[in-house]
């Protein structure tokens, strides 16, 4: 068997909106035909701004939204469609962290009773050993073995998402998911979850998908990256590719809203300024989605999806979804948009 | 390329981690702190008060009969019919001169167990029901809602009427018919706190663990409606014994001479002169609704967690503005 423990292929998931009148059904796809895979003991980043569908993509493999069409593969198990048979099972493999550690937390049980309960659920540990057990998980994520008879609302917002962590260690899972597991947290306390997170999975050779829309906080943590827009996925690449070789427009505009800890730096680089905003979900651009506000959007743009394609070396893993990919990788963005190379078309006005 | 980035410095990463480990002791310090004020609020006045007049009715009631000075409905003195509280009869007598001090302490046997009978069946069947209503969703819902629909359609007081009258007037049938008037109420209150904690990330989080739905419901979502139930419950206790007083009244509640307070005080409104007659039962009216509501709000603080430990004096309106204020801060904290 190959190396990855998670392959998605060709996931879609899709909401109804009703748009006021109860005829008219709209569809909102949330996340539009992606795929990925994830090795063992690798970690995915996701990122992309919110409702770009990268929280959903998470939810979508832990089973908690109901998936349009797509493959879902744990190891050599292929997941059903349903939400309710495979849950037992697909929870002893994969767990979540979950964004807000307040709310994620049942507030009317103590610390024990929630690291408890996945033990208890899935009968992992023989209920005379689970006190203990309780204690050597809360010992992992670096709190005190007596935080077991308090409750949540007790602690700082790390130390309860260390209890979130901390639950979702207690299966032994294959793969965490991790939705923005630091945007509720003071800036402050975001690297010590961040390294617990990093230390958790050397020391257990576990898998992550690590969903942010911080960039600076993926690539401290991911080993590939892949770059979502309005459902789909954009790019894939490697991190160190992420720097100086991405190939898609909009990741590079991304890249470039990143502040740099350097006044020098920062006061002499080009920005990439995206004009307008993020097209709706319902009614997404034809073609390639992201040519509304592309600055370098051609007429096949409006026409043609792009396919999502492997772009330099196979070895690399980087894969992108533009039709310009090589000249965008080469060139970089803003000089192509300022050249007469791929200057600006017409098309986005007709847009 | 005009991007340049850099990843986070390892040094300053290792200053931030400070370690967060509570067994400094300054925090076990805080830990006592915390320890001592939970035993202070212990003593939480309105709860314990409440609790005291409660046992002290609920032994009234059992053991009324054998020490009131006169019979409560045997003994009549017609001669001295509505006469002011006095040595002999502390609390006067009624319009047949009958001891209103021992009417009213003997009618604590028939309404407080028809009370907490009727909010309890009422509160129970009405919250199992309105929580599946809201779990389950639907065809069930919509099927729930429509007989809810129905029954509340009718003034509570003339359905019961109807209902006892159908069913003869006896003290249970009082029961059955204001639980059966009451029990949608219940229902939707705790379907609307299903339908929203349900989507809360808490409940999704335990879904993710791996929980069954009837451990998602019972552990996850139950715990978090029942606050609102307790509450509306403490509420009703005093509105059930006022509608059997209203069908008492009518005559299809517990018939006379059987003392119970709702029919002392539905008699008295024709003598407004004698006083007495009307405020005695009616204090014992409100010393009940008063102890369960005390009660009721003291069992839910304790059951909250959050407000466990909260505050030394556990005076109401403080808590209140503590929860107001923690409400105020977890939206604020909530990220868009």
């Amino acid at each position: 068997m190959s190396s990855e423990l998670l392959v998605v292929e060709d996931l879609s998931v899709h909401f109804k909106v009703s748009t006021g009148t109860r005829t008219s059904k709209k569809v909102v796809k949330a996340v539009d035909r992606v795929s990925f895979s994830v090795g063992r003991g690798e970690t995915l980043g996701i990122v992309g701004e919110s409702g770009c569908g990268k929280s959903t993509t998470g939810y979508a493999i832990q089973g908690l939204v109901k998936r349009q069409s797509g493959n879902i593969r744990i190891g050599d198990r292929e997941l059903g469609k349903g939400l309710g048979r495979d849950r037992q099972l697909l929870s002893r493999r994969v767990q979540m962290v979950f964004q807000d550690p307040t709310s994620s937390l049942n507030a009317k049980m103590t610390v024990g009773q929630i690291l408890t309960e996945p033990l208890a659920v899935h009968n992992i540990v023989p209920p005379r050993e689970r006190a203990e057990r309780v204690g050597e998980l809360l010992e992992m994520v670096g709190m005190p073995r007596s935080s077991a008879l308090r409750f949540p609302h007790e602690f700082s917002g790390g130390q309860r998402q260390r209890i979130g962590i901390a639950r979702a260690l207690a299966v032994e899972p294959e793969l965490i998911i991790c939705d923005e597991p630091t945007a509720a947290l003071d800036v402050s306390v975001r690297a010590q979850v961040l390294n617990l997170l990093r230390r958790l999975q050397k020391e257990r050779g576990l898998s992550l998908i690590f969903i942010s829309h911080d960039v600076s906080a993926v690539t401290h943590m991911a080993d590939r990256i892949m770059v979502m827009y309005l459902g789909r996925a954009v790019e894939v690449l490697p991190r160190a590719a992420l720097l100086n070789r991405s190939a898609h427009p909009y990741t590079q505009a991304l890249l470039s809203a990143v502040p740099v800890p350097d006044p020098l730096v920062e006061k002499n680089r080009e920005r990439i300024l995206l004009r307008g905003d993020v097209p709706s979900p319902i009614n997404p651009p034809s073609g390639c989605v992201f040519r509304t506000r592309c600055p370098i959007a051609q007429e096949i743009c409006a026409i043609d999806v792009p396919k999502q394609r492997v772009i330099g070396k196979e070895a690399e893993g980087q894969t992108v979804a533009c039709h310009f990919a090589e000249e965008v990788r080469e060139g970089g963005i803003a000089a192509l948009a300022a050249s007469s190379l791929l200057a600006p078309s017409t098309m986005k006005e007709t847009a | 390329m005009g991007v340049t980035m850099q990843s986070p410095d390892p040094k300053t990463i290792r200053l931030m981690t400070v370690d967060q480990n509570s067994s400094t002791p300054a925090s076990r310090a805080r830990g006592l702190l915390v320890a001592a004020r939970t035993s202070a609020r212990s003593l939480d006045f309105g709860y314990y008060i409440g609790l005291l007049i409660i046992v002290a009715w609920a032994v009234i009631a059992t053991t009324a009969y054998l020490w009131v000075p006169f019979h409560p409905t045997e003994y009549q003195d017609v001669a001295n019919r509505l006469a002011a509280p006095s040595a002999t009869n502390i609390f006067g007598t009624d319009e047949l001169g009958r001891d209103v001090f021992s009417r009213v302490m003997a009618g604590a046997q028939l309404s407080l167990p028809i009370a907490l009978l009727t909010v309890a069946i009422a509160g129970v069947v009405g919250s199992v029901i309105g929580a599946i209503s809201g779990f389950v969703g639907g065809m069930v819902d919509e099927l729930i809602m429509r007989v809810c629909d129905v029954i509340l359609s009718f003034p509570a007081i003339v359905l019961a009427l109807a209902i006892v009258a159908a069913l003869g007037p006896n003290w249970f049938n009082v029961v059955a018919s204001i639980s059966l008037v009451m029990w949608p109420e219940y229902c939707r209150l705790m379907r609307s706190q299903v339908l929203s904690i349900r989507t809360n990330l808490h409940v999704t989080a335990a879904i993710s663990v791996g929980c069954s739905p009837t451990r998602v419901f019972s552990k996850h979502v139950l715990p978090y409606g029942l606050p609102a139930i307790m509450v509306k419950a403490t509420v009703d206790l005093g509105m059930v014994i006022l509608i059997t007083a209203g069908l008492s009244f009518i005559g299809v509640g517990v018939t006379p001479p059987t003392p119970e307070w709702g029919a002392m005080v539905s008699a008295a409104q024709t003598r407004i002169d004698s006083w007495w007659l009307v405020v005695f039962p009616g204090l014992a009216i409100l010393s009940t609704v008063l102890a369960f509501n005390f009660v009721g709000d003291g069992l839910r603080d304790k059951l909250d967690p959050q407000l466990r430990g909260g505050n030394a004096k556990g005076a109401s309106a403080k808590s209140m503005l503590q929860r107001i204020f923690l409400g105020q801060r977890k939206t604020k904290e909530t990220p868009a």
